[in-house]
């Protein structure tokens, strides 16, 4: 009899934890990271005799929590992917729109500025077009200011971010070194039975620390969980966190790098998370998008100086710079121990990349390396200012005594889009004469087309010069020497070209004169259009207009890319996530079955205890008779 | 496969912010006219679409451009028009002072009204471009060129032509120098000068001077003398007879490569002088005309004597007309080419956007009926989902 009723008791009791469990999964039915429980029923097995083993009733071994650690496992990696891309993607998207919106965009100031030459080559001497020109410039230099500024400005969000992530970061490793004290305690209390909900608690942690950065975790024997970052650098290691920090990199440049403990630079191994995120945003998309800038405005500022300086303003003087010509910056390593400084200067356009590079001196002498691909550029030149070192299209001047080891990070291009300015004010300034006029003696049999500038710094460019023909091929120059003529061949004096157009005669005069002030001559304005279609950045293949549309597609493709990885990767995320839910989640039908399947066997034990009690009055009563 | 119940109002929610972002998207795309606003939707089409962009601006700077270029060649045509016709008054008053019955007096009228058409032909000559600047100075047009000092023309810009690019390849003169128009022409009949010897008492007038076919003239000083009145000898500036010849009464006479036309009877000793004529302008030409005309006459000779500075100063005249005829018929060339470079650029232009809208404008039609359709989608995800929640198996707990 007593068996009878401890066998019902039990009935009653572990449904009654059957009916528990069941209710606190449904309350946790929309409860972040909850994982499903389920009370495990066990059969007791009663004493023997000689009839056999009596069964005792039911007991509840534990309460499992119902999940599967190689989906978590995956769960975690699929968040630090996807918030890495996610970030990528975002920071890609505004540099994208940054660059290629028809209002922000680059493209409409630069026709606008060769549009304002060509009105200038149509009223040269006209004082509107030559302000209107000015103004068109300045919209240029504006519009490359304020997209270096709002560059400049996500680099400095991305520092803050990169604080705050790291912050954030320690938040979280703390909170799962004490989570990890506190299992241990619990699952050592009970006789190794799982918290569950403390396990929950600590997944969550998990996932939200993997959406910071990419880690790899190992469970120990005493329930606690030992997180390491995807390299290897502990985070927690039982109930210890280590603190990740961040510090100025090595040339001080103004660029954050992310330190572990003690203060070892981990940036270069942190993969994935949104700090990884960020990194990436840093190398793929900022950086490459401001030295792109940077390169055009520098191909702007020399192409259009160089042509400028080729014409002849309004005083009848050569024309001076129309832009300051940005320069570019060098950052010394902290333990440098020479006294050297570098100075960047711009040389070759059609060489000019876009690259940072490293300037190390060894063995008494200087390697430059690309930051990017670690290649070896190749120099030449020694480093002198007479002699400057020249590689890339860059000529750099070192001063100073470098000592063996010194290392400087070269960063040529990264901040001139910002340095663009407009040097020219006085409209009069403008140089949209030629600079040189031809004066044919009446009477000539081959006609001169206009000088062709070659050498502008020619200190003798603007002399008088008069070509006299002394026989049908020989010449002289100012009525002295005797220089032969060929057809096809230009004449070449003081820094330019005369072509003659027909077969000369004896006594034909050409005299070459400086243009005069005030003139009405366009040929510097037309040159200056003409600009727009000439070859200047890589290797003379690219325009300006093209090498601006390079940039904008360069962020576009960028944004698309990272964009599409993003989606995919959320596809693989919400699969993953789906399997979790399909293991781990409640289903509250699922759960009402288990209400009224447990209800049943619930009163079913209860009838249990109601016929032990009515076997025993039954007893009773035959025995009181 | 097992379903949770978060999954199931996940996934609806997930399928209706699907549809929603879709027709977000076509909503931008209706009301913006373009399939795409930033590169990242089609960076490849995106850097087209910008090149075409230029090439579409491009055309459109070389259209201004020659626009620009043709209202100033049109400008200059229009003063060349009325310059023309000031050489051909000229030409009439010439003639008219030329013919018998004129007296001192009228001729001294025309003179005058030679010396208002040279100022008039000035002020022509230093006409403004319609910009404050000088149609006819080549570079120094700043500075008005054409000065008279009362016997020459003072001219002060220069040979310069400004060039303006109407096409990739392709620039034009946008006008023509004062020095090509108005300056150098050639001097007496082309380049050959025949003057009367102050002396003279006969009416020998010469008409007409040609140069003979190649190289016969050799540019020297020749005086020819009539040493009987039908006999002429040619000297040498050392006063050498180098040839001679019979005259007879309106024969003309072949002389060193050149071809005289006479009129009149000589008297013994009678002189012709032949050199090399420097090159004039139309002003000076003019002025030499007038003060010819305003000469007093007293009889046969002086009137043979203006007879052979008139003669000359309208075979100048000649030149004068010949150099309009040269420099209009240029204007008319470029003119053309600037109409063929404006149908070309707007040609190119338009090739250009019509690209641009192919790669980048949207086709309505299809955008219309994708929205259609992705409001149905947008519907039966929100139906679904509704229809999907009110399944529960605690509805029929009792």
């Amino acid at each position: 009899m007593s068996d009878l009723l401890s066998i019902g008791v039990s009935g009653l009791m572990a449904y009654r934890r059957a009916l528990d469990t069941t209710s606190h999964n449904i309350a946790n039915a929309n409860t972040a990271g909850y994982t499903r429980q389920r009370v495990e029923l066990v059969s007791v097995q009663g004493s023997g005799s000689g009839n056999g083993y009596m069964g005792a009733g039911v007991d509840t071994a534990t309460v499992r929590r119902i999940s599967d650690g190689l989906v978590n496992a995956r769960l975690q990696s699929d968040a630090s992917a996807y918030a890495r891309l996610d970030v990528l993607a975002g920071y890609a998207a505004r540099v994208d729109t940054l660059l290629s919106d028809n209002a922000s965009g680059l493209s409409r100031p630069l026709q606008a500025f060769f549009d304002g030459a060509s009105a200038l080559a149509q009223d040269p001497a006209s004082t509107a077009a030559r302000q209107a020109f000015i103004g068109n410039a300045q919209s240029l230099a504006a519009r490359f200011n304020d997209t270096q500024a709002q560059l400049d400005g996500m680099e400095s969000e991305l520092n803050q971010r990169l604080r705050n992530t790291v912050d954030e970061i320690n938040g979280l490793t703390k909170s799962l070194a004490a989570l990890n004290d506190k299992i241990s305690l619990a699952q050592g209390q009970f006789s190794g039975q799982a918290p569950n909900d403390l396990l929950d608690q600590r997944d969550q942690l998990v996932e939200q620390l993997a959406n910071r950065i990419g880690i790899s975790t190992t469970t120990q024997p005493d329930g606690s969980l030992n997180i390491f970052t995807a390299n290897g650098q502990a985070l927690v290691l039982g109930r210890d966190a280590t603190a990740l920090g961040v510090a100025e990199d090595h040339y001080q440049s103004g660029r954050l790098d992310v330190v572990h403990g003690g203060g070892a630079r981990i940036t270069a191994q942190i993969s994935g998370g949104a700090i990884g995120g960020l990194l990436d945003v840093r190398r793929e998309v900022i950086d490459p998008a401001r030295n792109q800038l940077g390169r055009l405005a520098v191909a702007v500022a020399e192409s259009v100086n160089a042509q400028h300086a080729q014409g002849l303003d309004a005083n009848g003087e050569l024309g001076g710079p129309l832009f300051t010509v940005p320069t570019g910056s060098s950052y010394a390593a902290g333990g440098n121990r020479g006294t050297a400084e570098v100075q960047i200067g711009f040389k070759d356009l059609s060489q000019l990349g876009g690259s940072d590079y490293e300037l190390r001196y060894d063995n008494g002498g200087w390697q430059l390396t690309d930051s990017r691909s670690g290649a070896v550029v190749p120099t030449t030149g020694s480093g002198t200012a007479a002699d400057p070192l020249r590689a890339a299209g860059l000529e750099l001047t070192l001063g100073g005594t470098p000592a063996a080891g010194d290392r400087f990070l070269l960063r040529p291009t990264a901040s001139a889009g910002g340095q663009l300015q407009v040097a020219i004010a006085d409209p009069a300034k403008i140089a949209a004469a030629a600079p040189l006029r031809v004066t044919a003696a009446s009477g000539n049999s081959a006609s001169a087309g206009a000088p062709v500038i070659k050498d502008a710094g020619d200190p003798q460019l603007l002399g008088p010069v008069t070509i006299a023909f002394t026989g049908p091929d020989t010449y002289s120059i100012n009525g002295a020497g005797s220089y032969s003529w060929s057809a096809g061949t230009p004449i070449t004096v003081n820094g330019w070209q005369l072509s003659l157009s027909g077969a000369p005669a004896t006594g034909d005069r050409f005299e070459i004169s400086r243009g005069v002030a005030n003139s009405g001559d366009n040929g510097n304005a037309n040159a200056l259009a003409q600009l727009a279609q000439r070859g200047v950045l890589d290797g003379g293949r690219s325009s300006l207009g093209q090498a601006q549309s390079g940039l904008v597609s360069q962020a576009g493709v960028s944004a698309q890319q990272s964009a599409l990885r993003r989606d995919a990767q959320a596809a693989i995320q919400a699969q993953t996530l789906n399997e979790r839910e399909a293991i781990s989640g409640v289903n509250l039908d699922e759960e009402a079955a288990d209400l009224i399947r447990y209800q049943q066997a619930y009163q079913a034990a209860a009838r249990v205890i109601q016929i032990a009690d009515s076997l025993f009055q039954t007893l009773l009563q035959s025995v009181g008779r | 496969m097992r379903v949770s119940t978060a999954m199931i109002h996940q996934q609806g929610l997930q399928a209706i912010q699907r549809q929603q972002a879709q027709l977000t998207q076509t909503q931008l795309q209706l009301g913006s006219k373009v399939k795409w606003t930033s590169a990242a939707a089609d960076p490849a089409a995106y850097a087209a679409a910008q090149g075409l962009d230029r090439a579409v601006a491009q055309n459109a700077q070389y259209k201004a451009t020659a626009e620009s270029a043709k209202g100033r060649l049109q400008l200059e045509e229009d003063v060349l028009t009325s310059v023309n016709s000031l050489l051909q008054q000229t030409r009439v008053l010439a003639i008219e002072a030329g013919s018998g019955g004129q007296s001192n007096e009228s001729r001294a009228a025309i003179a005058k009204e030679l010396g208002s058409i040279r100022e008039q032909l000035l002020a022509l000559a230093n006409s403004s471009d319609g910009r404050g600047r000088y149609l006819f100075a080549g570079s120094a047009d700043g500075e008005q060129p054409f000065s008279w000092n009362g016997g020459a023309t003072n001219y002060a810009g220069d040979h310069h032509v400004s060039q303006v690019q109407i096409g990739a390849q392709r620039s034009i003169a946008s006008g023509d120098s004062g020095q090509a128009v108005f300056m150098g022409l050639p001097g007496g009949y082309g380049g050959v000068g025949v003057s009367a010897a102050t002396g003279n008492s006969g009416s020998l007038a010469v008409t007409y001077l040609k140069r003979d076919d190649g190289t016969a003239w050799d540019g020297g000083n020749y005086t020819l003398r009539f040493s009987a009145a039908d006999r002429y000898e040619v000297l040498d500036t050392g006063g050498a007879v180098i040839d001679g010849g019979d005259y007879a009464a309106g024969q003309s006479l072949q002389v060193q490569g050149l071809t005289l036309t006479l009129a009149g009877t000589p008297a013994v000793g009678d002189e012709l002088r032949l050199a090399p004529a420097p090159s004039q302008d139309v002003f000076a030409l003019i002025d030499r005309l007038a003060t010819a005309v305003a000469q007093l006459q007293a009889g046969g000779a002086d009137a043979a004597h203006f007879q052979t500075q008139l003669q000359q100063s309208l075979a100048g005249l000649q030149g004068a007309e010949n150099r309009m005829i040269d420099v209009r018929a240029g204007i008319g060339v470029r003119l053309n080419a600037l109409d063929d470079a404006i149908d070309l650029s707007a040609a190119y232009g338009e090739h250009a956007s019509s690209t641009v809208s192919t790669l980048r404008d949207l086709d309505y039609a299809k955008a219309a009926t994708r929205l259609q359709l992705q409001m149905t989608a947008l519907q039966a995800a929100q139906q679904s989902y509704t229809l999907v929640n009110q399944l529960s198996l605690f509805d029929y707990l009792r």
